[in-house]
């Protein structure tokens, strides 16, 4: 990030409550990252072939919808720790960088294989 | 009969939802710091869409066993909408749970995030408008029977 939003972000975070402005960043984090995750979830099941069939779409059980829910919600808040975790690493130490990183993709790279595996009917 | 009761309140709390969600995206549009009355509005916003929606969830079920073979039999358009309908309502509560947090978090001088929370309002205050009139619409078409 560069040039006056950072300038503005910078003294945000540099004259407000640190902790406080993290967690609203990641809450928009989660406002953001949860949808976008759904829409993933829906464009992959449609590429991967939809019901169409009116017979089988009243026959389901809402399994898959509850799945998604789960999913998306599951990489929202992955989303929001990331912002948090990455808006912490900027203001303390910087050598926490490499695993937290590593925890972060490796929690999106599950949430990406299980959304692969049982995200569409 | 109460499931009828059920879903006509889940459709008044979508509706009001719908209206609700247009007041703190204006009222937090410049990112000015939260007076008590914000704080009712974003509060009493994020109550009644969780409402709408936890109750949408709710009803389902019974909606399932009654209604949604014999909506896709007056109208395959009208249940494919529904289906749709049920996507829309999960960006809807996930987007203002986030800019509630968001906006409640947020120290004074941080207008940008209230903004950004404005922003994540005015867009699920979109999206609830389609998801309203997408149930109204398709709970014209059938609905659980009267007694």
């Amino acid at each position: 990030m560069s040039g006056p939003r950072a300038t503005e972000a910078s003294r945000v975070m540099s004259t407000a409550e640190p902790a406080r402005v993290r967690l609203a960043l990641a809450a928009v984090g989660f406002g953001l990252g949860a949808p976008l995750a759904y829409v993933g979830q829906r464009v992959y099941e449609r590429a991967r072939g939809a019901i169409v069939s009116p017979f089988r779409i009243v026959r389901d059980l809402h399994t898959g919808y509850f799945y998604r829910v789960a999913i998306a919600t599951f990489i929202g808040v992955v989303v929001a720790v990331s912002v948090h975790a990455a808006l912490e690493v900027r203001r303390t130490d910087a050598r926490d960088v490499g695993g937290r990183a590593l925890a972060i993709v490796t929690l999106v790279v599950s949430a990406v294989v299980v959304s692969l595996s049982v995200g569409a009917p | 009969m109460l499931w009828r009761v059920l879903a006509t309140i889940h459709g008044h709390a979508g509706i009001l939802a719908a209206v609700a969600l247009l007041h703190p995206a204006i009222l937090l549009r410049r990112g000015q710091p939260l007076s008590r009355g914000m704080r009712w509005s974003v509060g009493l916003t994020a109550a009644m869409t969780s409402l709408a929606y936890v109750l949408g969830i709710a009803i389902y079920g019974a909606y399932r066993a009654s209604v949604k073979r014999a909506l896709f039999t007056a109208s395959f358009q009208a249940g494919v909408l529904f289906e749709t309908k049920e996507h829309l309502a999960y960006a809807v509560v996930t987007m203002t749970l986030g800019a509630t947090i968001a906006a409640f978090a947020a120290p004074v001088e941080a207008r940008g995030v209230r903004r950004a929370a404005a922003f994540l309002f005015a867009a699920a205050a979109v999206l609830c408008v389609m998801t309203a009139g997408l149930g109204t619409y398709v709970a014209a078409i059938r609905s659980f029977p009267e007694p």
